[in-house]
């Protein structure tokens, strides 16, 4: 329970990013997890995006705060933490899809993980309709190519500004929303027969 | 603005990247556009339900504990390790010492003074329950009267006496029969203190964690209180606060990690008490706001 309280306090009351970098730089794990606490919902999400699969999610978010802490000497703009850590979770997220075997190398979502992410009190119809459109919202993202994907997840999904999602890619402003736009008119394509359907009812 | 250009600038708009007048040209439009008004409000759905399908995905908390293990294998976290060590000199460099705080300090220190007699007093039933044994001849009631008394050395003694009753020694004492009682006594004595290191360890634990569980019952309190007021508070004071209160709550976090990996040193768990206090006291002043 103090720890849990801890916790919450720890989240109420945070630190300012340069304060809590200076304090992973002395060696302060407290810091550190500080630092995990406040990002990690964030970097897990964007993964999950990229790999389309929960658990490999997971051991992409270790790597990236693995990295993370081993470079955080490197990070010169304190107050870009977010951007950097995205920056280094992209390239975690690119290495491991280019390093598996087979070209197209998202995993199909399975019933099990998508029954988890349901709300238990919609109806069963909801519910086959929510299912389904998930499963098609993963499909729709397993066909965009990585750098598009990349910045319909930032973007879209997680609402990062062009300026933020230039630092994470490098990429200039015009591409991101050049690719942009190309991801968007793919995934209305996938997705549009499906919200027909979902409107007609 | 007509319907093309509205369209253009439809996706900017939702992702909150159009210029305010432009936005505001735009939203004007499709007040009186119902075509564009219903395409705008389809876009914003798909919006929704795209952000929804990252929303619902939540990382388990295995993720921390395996990241923190996998960088102990590594030995990425070794310098982690002298800090924890020397938790002393985090904790005096911390802790500036106020007026406010050296009376807090006194105030905590007679309480751990009482507290130790309390703790004291309560141990002293089952050190005379285990004295007799040794003994063999006390009656129950004797046994009672015994475990009542306040003082330890109170306590001794009248185990003393007790054992007079109890017919080991006779009434009047001679020499050979003080003896006898010196040696009873000593028996008495090694056996309050096995049980006493026996019970100890656990009582104090026990009685750190109680205290800890009121200290952090009481920030709650305050805690909750705070964030109700925050409104009201200006911002530059809730900003300070907050510098404030994350300095102390990793200086909570430091001594409670050495409190637990030390649970027998008192001057461990004199600091976390100490930064538990620093926390009321700063929880209590901007209360009083």
């Amino acid at each position: 329970m103090a720890v849990n309280l801890l916790e919450a306090y720890a989240g109420v009351w945070m630190d300012s990013p340069k304060e809590l970098i200076a304090g992973v730089r002395r060696g302060d794990e407290n810091a550190f997890q500080l630092i995990f606490e406040q990002h990690h919902r964030f970097v897990f999400r964007f993964l999950y995006g990229m790999v389309g699969e929960r658990r490999l999610a997971e051991e992409l978010t270790q790597e990236t705060f693995m990295q993370a802490y081993k470079n955080i000497g490197t990070l010169r703009e304190e107050t870009r933490l977010l951007s950097w850590l995205c920056g280094i979770a992209r390239h975690v997220a690119l290495h491991s899809l280019r390093s598996r075997p087979g070209k197209n190398q998202w995993i199909g979502i399975d019933d099990q993980e998508v029954a988890e992410l349901e709300d238990a009190q919609l109806t069963p119809e909801t519910r086959m309709l929510n299912t389904e459109l998930k499963t098609v919202i993963h499909d729709a993202l397993a066909a965009l190519d990585d750098d598009k994907r990349g910045v319909f997840i930032l973007k879209v999904l997680q609402q990062m500004s062009y300026e933020e999602i230039a630092e994470v890619t490098g990429f200039s402003i015009p591409k991101l929303k050049t690719d942009l736009h190309r991801a968007k008119a793919q995934m209305r394509r996938l997705i549009r027969p499906y919200l027909e359907v979902r409107d007609e009812m | 603005m007509k319907c093309e250009a509205c369209l253009g600038m439809m996706d900017e708009l939702i992702e909150g990247e159009l210029d305010g007048s432009l936005a505001r040209e735009a939203t004007a439009h499709m007040a009186m556009c119902g075509p564009c008004s219903q395409l705008y409000a389809n876009l914003r759905y798909e919006q929704e339900l795209y952000r929804k399908y990252l929303l619902d995905v939540e990382p388990t908390p295995a993720v921390w504990a395996n990241l923190r293990s996998g960088l102990e294998q590594k030995k990425v976290i070794s310098a982690w390790q002298p800090q924890v060590q020397g938790w002393r000199a985090i904790a005096l460099a911390r802790l500036h010492v106020t007026p406010r705080l050296a009376t807090a300090l006194v105030l905590l220190i007679i309480g751990l003074a009482i507290g130790i007699l309390v703790w004291r007093t309560t141990i002293n039933a089952p050190r005379q329950q285990a004295q007799n044994p040794g003994v063999g001849v006390q009656p129950s009631s004797e046994l009672n009267r015994a475990g009542t008394n306040r003082d330890s050395d109170n306590a001794d003694r009248q185990g003393s006496a007790n054992h007079n009753d109890g017919k080991i020694l006779p009434s009047s004492p001679k020499s050979g029969d003080r003896e006898r009682e010196i040696r009873v006594s000593a028996v008495g004595r090694a056996g309050r203190r096995m049980i006493e290191r026996s019970l100890a360890v656990p009582a104090v634990d026990q009685a750190t964690r109680r205290a800890e569980q009121q200290y952090l019952s009481a920030i709650e309190i305050l805690s909750r209180d705070i964030k109700r007021r925050r409104a009201v508070i200006s911002p530059a004071l809730l900003s300070q606060l907050e510098r404030a209160l994350s300095e102390v709550d990793r200086n909570i976090a430091a001594t409670q990690k050495v409190a637990r990996e030390q649970p027998r040193d008192p001057v461990a768990v004199q600091y976390l008490a100490l930064a538990y206090e620093k926390k009321i006291e700063l929880l209590r002043e901007v209360t009083s706001w």
